[in-house]
């Protein structure tokens, strides 16, 4: 009895002291889910100016439809996200809408993180929410006509955009991860796909390359097609690409895709990276010379 | 005529002070093509040399020795790497052959100067590795060359050519 009290009081003292930990958790810790979220979907690349306070924004994005500049998602409260609540920024992914009811361009591409669950929107927000703030208020959008009409925008969500996360379909765990990691949260389609008129992305061409992607460059066709995409590369290729930035032929890659590597799929877990390259090897190969 | 005098070495002094600083101008005798051809050779030794590191990692391609010759092919010249980036030898300044070294290299010199000094670092760290034939710790210290090293500074300064 005796010795069974003591067991008792011990798990009541482990109960109490784990209580603690767990609401003092540190979500912006590095090794906490938000930041896997985080330096998975590679926020820091596009939210951070070349020398600028990280994730306080001003990027310039230079796209066919104009000059972009990101906004500052550290938690300043008023040039930043401080102010917001958890919904607000879940309504901001998933919807692509601000707090005040404004609707975000595609050039943040939350027809992407739309497919985020809830669970990685919560943990991503709670790392966001424990970074440095800052009160950096970038430059606002410089668009040529008639993009520079937000209200088009109606037009392009009608067209392009389903929100939520996707159904699994019967994939099988790993394809349906790999499908996560690529569309979710590294958003391969928004460079790699390419792009309609009114800016949508041509899902018949899934990651076929694009002629003209964001910042101007040639995308190129990352399907399993053999000769116009990337069916000849061995898995052992496609894992030093995504880690090292290394392709086949001994080279590294350049420009945005350097970025890509750097800020996203080389942090990938080993089982991530696994699941993203089952996925492009799944895809239907598509004839696409960009 | 006494404040030329005094200028003189003064203006010498600056002049020399900027040639020190800035990226060295491409010499007339020197033939900028020549120059081209001479880094885009040295560009593809080091793809070369990250093919035989990659070929060891991925399939056990090759020995050790192999990986750390390899490294050393770009530890040293990256030494020597801004040497091969005179002004004047930008994508805009030299059409044949076409070079990918945008224009924003001599506007970022110190970064580009920087960057190919972290390269060496880089890959000298992969040599060390290879030589102390420490096949768990070369996997990372690869992934940071080709990163930290190579991409850092294709990432900013390069252009992809067709």
């Amino acid at each position: 009895m005796r010795s069974w009290n003591r067991l008792a009081g011990a798990a009541l003292a482990a109960a109490f002291l784990s209580l603690p930990a767990v609401a003092q958790e540190d979500q912006g810790a590095e090794d906490s889910p938000g930041a896997y979220v985080f330096h998975a979907a590679g926020c820091h690349g596009c939210h951070t100016a070349k020398d600028g306070v990280a994730l306080a924004g001003g990027r310039a994005l230079e796209t066919p439809f104009g000059t972009f500049f990101s906004p500052n998602i550290t938690p300043d409260p008023e040039h930043g996200i401080g102010a917001w609540s958890l919904e607000d920024f879940r309504r901001a992914m998933r919807h692509g809408v601000s707090p005040d009811g404004e609707t975000y361009y595609p050039s943040f591409p939350y027809d992407n993180f739309t497919r985020m669950s809830d669970a990685d929107i919560a943990a991503l927000f709670g790392y966001l929410m424990a970074q440095p703030a800052s009160d950096n208020a970038p430059p606002e959008h410089d668009l040529s006509f008639p993009y520079n009409m937000r209200s088009l925008l109606v037009v392009w969500r009608w067209l392009y955009f389903e929100p939520g996360p996707r159904p699994d379909d019967g994939l099988d765990p790993q394809l349906a991860r790999g499908r996560y990691l690529a569309d979710a949260l590294t958003h391969c389609g928004a460079c790699h796909t390419p792009r309609t008129m009114l800016g949508g992305t041509d899902d018949d061409l899934y990651l076929a390359g694009s002629a003209e992607g964001a910042e101007g460059d040639k995308v190129p066709n990352i399907t399993p097609d053999a000769t116009t995409g990337i069916g000849d590369w061995s898995e052992g290729d496609l894992l030093f690409l995504l880690k090292a930035g290394m392709m086949p032929d001994g080279d590294v890659v350049s420009g945005s895709m350097a970025e890509v590597v750097q800020e996203s799929t080389r942090n990938y877990s080993d089982e991530d990276i696994a699941a993203l390259i089952a996925w492009l090897r799944h895809i239907p190969a598509i004839d696409n010379k960009p | 005529m006494k404040s030329w005098h005094v200028a003189a070495p003064v203006m010498a002094g600056l002049l020399l002070g900027a040639a020190l600083t800035f990226a060295p101008a491409v010499s007339q005798a020197e033939d900028s093509a020549t120059i081209v051809h001479e880094r885009q050779q040295l560009m593809k030794d080091f793809g070369s040399a990250m093919k035989t590191i990659g070929g060891y990692l991925q399939g056990g391609i090759g020995t050790t020795d192999d990986v750390a010759a390899a490294a050393g092919v770009i530890a040293e010249g990256a030494a020597s790497l801004p040497d091969h980036f005179p002004a004047g030898t930008s994508m805009d300044d030299v059409m044949d052959p076409k070079t990918g070294a945008k224009p924003v290299i001599w506007e970022q010199w110190d970064q580009f100067v920087t960057d190919s000094q972290t390269l060496e670092a880089r890959a000298t760290a992969v040599q060390e590795l290879a030589m102390a034939m420490d096949d768990a710790a070369l996997g990372d210290a690869f992934q940071a060359l080709g990163n930290d090293g190579c991409g850092s500074c294709h990432k900013t300064f390069r252009e992809k050519l067709e």
